[in-house]
C-alpha cells in the first residue's frame, strides 16, 4: 500500500477514527495491529521478515543492557549489528553475488527493511553507548518498528526520539490539523510535482534512441526536481501521518536546493540517514577528529558505503565516486559546509552559487539515474546533437500528453498544475530555508500558520485541485511508484 | 475533532461540486441521468455499458464500418433488434474478446461479426477491452479516468457557451467535438461540395499505404480465434456470419499491389467452410463508383441503408457475395 493513494487515504482515515474513539490504553495495540495490516498488504514475507528483525533487537538490546561487563557488552553489540547488516545484505545483494551461477539467486526485497534495519542498528548503538535505556515492552518495541507511517522509506526514526512519543503524547487539534497539512503537501509534492514531472523525464529516459539533444537535456535538469518531490513528498505524507496520531516524526528535507554549496545539499538532503551514517559510522571511525587525511578517508568510507547502499550497479559506483570527488573539492576550496546565514544568504552572489551547485548536483545525479554505462554513453551522444527548437515544442508536448490527451484543455490542466504547485513548493521551501539561514531559530516547516484563514484555505483548494487533477492523468496513463521504495 | 471533521467536510465541498458537474456532463451519460444517451455513438465504452445494461440477444462487432450502420434500420429490415458492439477502430482480436464478454452476460441468438482482414498492426489480443470492461463494470475506474473529464469539461463548455448564446438570440455556435472516427456524423455530402467533403481516395489510398507494415494481413492465430468463436456458437446455438464490409476499388488495388489478396482468400476460405459470410469485398460496380464512398474504407450516410438492406437481408446484389458452409 502506497502512501500516494487513495486507498492509504481510506486506511489511515479508518485508522485515525478508530484510534480516536477507543480509550488511550488500547490505543497503542490498535495502532500495532493496522501496522501489521499494512505491512501485511505489501506481503506476508515482508511482516514476517519485519517482525524477526524486531525479536532479534529486542532481544539483543536486553542483554546488552544486562551484560556483565562492557567487553560483554560490545560483542553483543556487534553480533546483533551483524545480523541485521547480513540480513540487509543477504536481501540486497545475493542476486548480484550469485549472478555468475546459472540460476543466480533471486529474491524479493522486504518492504522497508533498510530503514527499519537502520533504526534497529542505532537502537542496538544506543544503548551500547547508555544513551537509552533498552526497551522491556515488546508490543511498544514492535509497534516503533512497524509504525505504518514511517516502514516503507523512512524518515528513519531514533528509537530515543520515537519511544517515548508512543508511551506518551499529547494530541491536540492543532497537532492533527498541522498532520493532515503535511498529508497535502506531501500529495502536492509527489503526486503533481514528481509523478507529474515524471511524465516527461521517465519518458525520455525510457526511450532514449527515441529522443532529442534537447529533450534529454530537459530531462536532466528535470529529474533533480522529480528526485526531490518524491522523497521529499513521501517523507511529507510520512510526517504528516504520524502526527495524525500525535508523533513527531523527524524532519528529512530542508530546502536542499536553496544550498550554496554541495556539502550544505548533503546537510539538507534525506537528513535522518545523513545523521545515522554520521552518528553510525563517520563518528566511530574517527569522524573529523584525526587530522586532514584521516578524515577525508572517513569521509570516502561514508560515501561508498552510502553509494553501495543506494544499489549494486556499475553506475551506482560511478556515482558514488562522483559524491565523493564533488566533496572533496568542495573541502579543499571552501571548508564551510554549513551554508550561508544571515544577509549573507541573499545576495546577488548566492543566488549565482545556487544556480551552480543545482547544475552540479544534476550533474552528480546523472549516473544516479542510468541504469547501464552504456545508457551514460548514449545519453552524452544524444545530448551532443543538434535539435531544432520548433521540433522540440511539438517533441515536448508529445512527452508531456502521455498517452492521455493533447488537447489544449489537457495541456491547461497538467501545466498548470505543476506550475501552480511548483510555486507554492518554492515558496514552502524558501521559507523554511530562510527559517534556517537565523542562528539558533527553529525551521518553519508549517509556513501555512503564519497566513490569514481565507488565504491559507485557498492555497488548500488550490494543492486539492492539483492533486486531484494529476493523479487522475497518471491514474490514466499509468504512474510510476516512488523512487526510494525499493532501497 | 468535530470542528476539523467540520472543516474537513468544508474541504471536500468544491470536489463534490466537481464531481457533480462531471456526471452531469460527461459525454456517455454513465449515470443514466439523461437516459442512456451517449454522445459518443461508436466508442467501445458504450458498446460495453449497452451490453451490461441491456443484456442484449443479438449483435453486431465490427471496426468503424459496420459500427455506424444504423441499428433501428436493421431492426426495421429484419424485423428483429440488434445492438451494435462494434466500435471505430476496433481491432480483430479486441472484437474477439468483446464477443466472450457478451457470452459471460447475456444469452446470445445471433451475431453478425464484421472482420477485417487487412490489418497494419499485430492485433492478436485483447487489446483496450480489458480497460475498457474496468471502466464499464467500476464506475471509480470510471471516474478517474483522464479522458472522461477532459469529455466532460468540453461538453460543458459547449452546453454553457451554446446556452449563453442562444439566451442572446444567436444561433448555437460551438458543436460538440467531433470523434473524427464517427462517421455517422457525416452529413450528406453535397455534390457542389465534392472534394471538400469526401476525402481524396488517391490521397487516401496512399496513406494506407503508408501505414501498413511488414505483416499486412491478420495472422493465422486470429483465424484460429475466429474458429473457436464458430464453434462456441455452434455448440450453443447461436447463429454467427461474417461480414466483409465493402472497400473502394483503389484500396483493393493496394492490397493487390501489395500482394495480400492471396493470404487474405486463404483465410476467408477457412472461415467459409465453418460459417456463412458475406462478402463485398472485391471489384464491382459498386466498390467502382467513387460517389458511395467517403473514403477508401467508409460510405456516406446516403449510401449506409444499402448496406443495412444488404447484411440483414438476403437481398441479392452485384455487389455481395454470399456463402453458407
Amino acid at each position: 500500500m502506497l502512501l500516494n493513494t487513495f486507498t492509504y487515504l481510506c486506511f489511515l482515515a479508518v485508522v485515525t477514527a478508530v484510534h480516536y474513539l477507543l480509550p488511550v490504553k488500547y490505543r497503542n495495540y490498535f495502532l500495532l495491529a493496522a501496522s501489521i495490516y499494512f505491512l501485511w498488504t505489501s506481503g506476508p514475507i515482508s511482516l514476517g521478515i519485519a517482525v524477526g528483525a524486531a525479536l532479534i533487537t529486542f532481544f539483543f538490546g536486553k542483554k546488552i543492557a544486562s551484560a556483565a561487563d562492557r567487553n560483554t557488552a560490545k560483542k553483543l553489540t556487534a553480533a546483533g549489528i551483524v545480523l541485521l547488516v547480513l540480513n540487509l545484505c543477504w536481501f540486497k545483494y545475493a542476486h548480484l553475488i550469485t549472478s555468475f551461477l546459472e540460476n543466480p539467486i533471486t529474491i524479493l526485497f522486504p518492504v522497508g527493511l533498510s530503514f527499519y534495519t537502520f533504526a534497529s542498528v542505532g537502537y542496538l548503538a544506543d544503548v551500547y553507548k547508555g544513551a537509552m535505556e533498552p526497551e522491556t515492552d515488546f508490543t511498544e518495541w514492535l509497534l516503533s518498528v512497524l509504525f505504518f507511517p514511517h516502514i516503507l522509506s523512512g524518515p528513519i526514526a531514533k528509537s530515543r526520539n520515537l519511544i517515548p512519543q508512543l508511551k506518551e503524547r499529547e494530541v491536540t487539534p492543532e497537532i492533527i490539523v498541522e498532520g493532515m497539512r503535511r498529508l497535502l503537501i506531501g500529495a502536492m509534492f509527489k503526486v503533481v510535482l514528481a509523478d507529474g514531472l515524471a511524465i516527461i523525464v521517465n519518458g525520455v529516459y525510457d526511450n532514449l534512441n527515441s529522443h532529442s539533444g534537447l529533450a534529454a537535456l530537459t530531462a536532466l535538469f528535470l529529474y533533480p526536481l522529480q528526485l526531490y518531490f518524491d522523497f521529499a513528498g513521501y517523507s511529507a505524507m510520512a510526517v504528516g501521518s504520524a502526527l495524525v496520531f500525535g508523533v513527531r516524526l523527524q524532519e528529512n528535507f530542508l530546502a536542499p536546493y536553496f544550498s550554496t554549496g554541495m556539502g550544505e545539499i548533503w546537510r539538507r538532503w534525506h537528513i535522518t540517514l545523513s545523521e545515522w551514517f554520521r552518528d553510525y559510522l563517520y563518528f566511530p571511525l574517527g569522524g573529523s577528529r584525526k587530522g586532514e587525511s584521516r578524515t577525508l578517508i572517513n569521509l570516502l568510507i561514508v560515501f561508498t558505503v552510502s553509494a553501495l547502499w543506494h544499489g549494486n550497479t556499475v553506475t551506482n559506483l560511478i556515482w558514488g565516486v562522483v559524491i565523493v570527488a564533488s566533496r572533496f573539492l568542495e573541502r579543499f576550496f571552501n571548508k564551510n559546509s554549513r551554508g550561508l546565514t544571515g544577509a549573507e544568504a541573499f545576495t546577488a552572489k548566492s543566488w549565482m552559487k545556487r544556480i551552480l551547485v543545482y547544475i552540479w548536483w544534476t550533474m552528480t545525479l546523472f549516473p544516479f539515474r542510468m541504469e547501464t554505462v552504456d545508457d551514460m554513453k548514449r545519453f552524452i551522444q544524444m545530448v551532443g546533437e543538434k535539435q531544432n527548437l520548433g521540433t522540440f515544442k511539438l517533441e515536448f508536448l508529445n512527452l508531456a500528453a502521455a498517452g492521455v490527451s493533447d488537447t489544449g484543455t489537457y495541456y491547461l490542466i497538467y501545466f498548470g498544475s505543476i506550475i501552480a504547485s511548483l510555486a507554492i513548493a518554492t515558496w514552502i521551501d524558501f521559507t523554511l530555508y530562510r527559517s534556517t539561514t537565523e542562528r539558533g531559530a527553529v525551521p518553519v516547516t508549517d509556513p501555512f500558520e503564519a497566513l490569514p484563514v481565507r488565504r491559507r484555505w485557498i492555497l488548500y483548494w488550490i494543492m486539492g485541485l492539483a492533486v486531484a487533477a494529476m493523479y487522475i492523468i497518471i491514474q490514466t496513463g499509468g504512474g510510476p511508484s516512488f523512487i526510494y521504495q525499493g532501497y | 475533532m468535530k470542528k476539523i471533521v467540520k472543516k474537513l467536510i468544508l474541504y471536500c465541498l468544491p470536489f463534490l461540486v466537481l464531481l457533480g458537474m462531471f456526471v452531469a456532463f460527461e459525454p456517455y451519460d454513465y449515470f443514466g441521468l439523461r437516459g442512456g444517451e451517449s454522445e459518443y455513438l461508436c466508442k467501445p465504452l458504450s458498446s460495453v455499458r449497452e451490453l451490461l445494461i441491456n443484456h442484449p440477444e443479438n449483435i453486431v462487432l465490427g471496426d468503424s464500418r459496420m459500427a455506424n450502420l444504423n441499428m433501428d434500420l436493421a431492426e426495421e429490415i429484419s424485423g428483429e433488434p440488434y445492438t451494435m458492439l462494434g466500435f471505430g477502430g476496433a481491432q480483430t482480436g479486441e472484437l474477439i474478446e468483446l464477443f466472450w464478454y457478451a457470452t459471460e452476460h447475456t444469452e446470445l441468438k445471433k451475431v453478425v461479426f464484421g472482420i477485417n482482414l487487412y490489418s497494419t498492426i499485430d492485433e492478436q489480443g485483447p487489446g483496450r477491452i480489458p480497460s475498457i470492461i474496468e471502466q464499464a463494470e467500476d464506475p471509480a475506474h470510471f471516474i478517474l479516468h483522464a479522458g472522461h473529464w477532459l469529455g466532460a469539461i468540453n461538453a460543458a463548455k459547449t452546453k454553457i457557451m451554446n446556452r449563453v448564446w442562444t439566451s442572446l438570440g444567436h444561433p448555437e455556435r460551438m458543436t460538440f467535438p467531433e470523434d473524427p472516427t464517427d462517421y455517422s456524423r457525416v452529413q450528406n455530402i453535397p455534390q457542389e461540395m465534392g472534394e471538400k467533403y469526401r476525402l481524396n481516395l488517391e490521397e487516401y489510398r496512399d496513406l494506407i499505404r503508408s501505414n501498413f507494415g511488414e505483416s499486412p494481413v491478420v495472422r493465422q492465430e486470429t483465424v484460429d480465434k475466429l474458429i473457436e468463436v464458430v464453434e462456441y456458437c455452434d455448440a450453443n446455438g447461436i447463429e454467427i456470419v461474417f461480414v466483409y464490409p465493402p472497400i473502394h476499388i483503389s484500396i483493393y488495388e493496394l492490397y493487390e499491389e501489395l500482394d495480400i489478396l492471396k493470404e487474405a482468400e486463404k483465410y476467408k476460405g477457412q472461415l467459409r467452410e465453418i460459417a456463412p459470410s458475406i462478402d463485398f469485398e472485391f471489384p464491382n460496380s459498386f466498390t467502382e463508383n467513387d460517389d458511395n464512398f467517403y473514403d477508401g474504407y467508409h460510405l456516406p450516410n446516403t449510401v449506409k441503408p444499402y448496406l443495412v438492406e444488404l447484411v440483414f437481408t438476403d437481398l441479392p446484389a452485384e455487389c455481395v457475395r454470399r456463402t453458407t458452409p
